[in-house]
């Protein structure tokens, strides 16, 4: 198991609109990619988009189970951005 | 691409995915503020993130809390005392060089003037203001149950009036509150 440890997240425009595309707010995304403890990742990779770790987490308000795909900015600081994510 | 093809594809990746573990839940719960900034702001933000090798949401917190923290270490006693220094420091530099007013140029009309009393034989300046509304918050401080006013005419030797001044100004500057009769620190 490989340890990255995520504390937390960065907002720009791009991310907060790729999740707004998917219904999302970001504090929905925060709540389950930061702040559940059930959540689980997975580090993935393809050619279109590299390396990447993928969420799966709840968000506590609102019970709404989330996909989301982090790509990590400063590893040491634990800082990622949220490439997208949607609602399973 | 269908959310629904998106989803497969995403739950294909997932069971060849690799475990991560992501370390403990942050244990200091953060809530969303949101704000509207203007776009030469924002850029500057970005420009600044950059710089710092982070995101402009985690730098604008930065300055947030560093703003935030500054303000709140700034107690109102250290502006007090600041004050009161600055107000030292005059005092002296006067008793010790004597004081010049500013010349007036303009003849002035009406009764003629005191002759000017020596700088050595100057009456004791009176106790500034500041320093009755830090003695004031001192007593209150010091009761956080509560206090009254006439408890607190006692302990600071002030005139009732005066203190009952300075309690108003210390309320309306939001340093302390009035329950009831009982004046309390925030």
């Amino acid at each position: 198991m490989k340890n990255i440890h995520l504390i937390d997240i960065d907002w720009d425009e791009q991310s907060i609109n790729e999740v707004a595309a998917h219904g999302l707010y970001p504090w929905e995304v925060d709540e389950a990619a930061l702040y559940d403890t059930g959540r689980q990742a997975k580090l993935v990779s393809d050619d279109r988009h590299g390396e990447r770790i993928q969420v799966l987490g709840t968000c506590e308000c609102n019970g709404k189970k989330l996909r989301i795909f982090i790509r990590m900015i400063d590893i040491e600081m634990g800082v990622g951005r949220v490439i997208t994510a949607w609602e399973v | 691409m269908s959310e629904k093809m998106l989803e497969q594809e995403a739950a294909k990746e997932w069971a060849q995915g690799e475990d991560v573990d992501l370390g403990p839940v942050p244990k200091r719960r953060m809530s969303l503020l949101t704000i509207r900034i203007d776009r030469e702001t924002l850029n500057g933000l970005i420009q600044l993130a950059k710089r710092e090798g982070t995101g402009p949401t985690i730098e604008a917190r930065k300055i947030l809390q560093e703003g935030v923290q500054a303000r709140i270490d700034m107690p109102f006693e250290a502006t007090v005392r600041q004050a009161m220094e600055t107000a030292k420091r005059a005092v002296e530099s006067i008793l010790e060089n004597g004081y010049s007013p500013p010349a007036i140029t303009e003849k002035r009309q009406g009764p003629a003037k005191k002759p000017a009393v020596p700088a050595a034989k100057k009456p004791a300046v009176k106790k500034a203001p500041v320093e009755d509304a830090a003695r004031v918050m001192a007593v209150v401080k010091a009761n956080a149950a509560g206090i009254k006013l006439t408890e607190i005419e006692k302990k600071t030797g002030l005139a009732r009036i005066k203190a009952a001044r300075v309690l108003k100004g210390l309320i309306d500057s939001g340093r302390i509150k009035k329950d009831q009769s009982l004046y309390k620190p925030f």
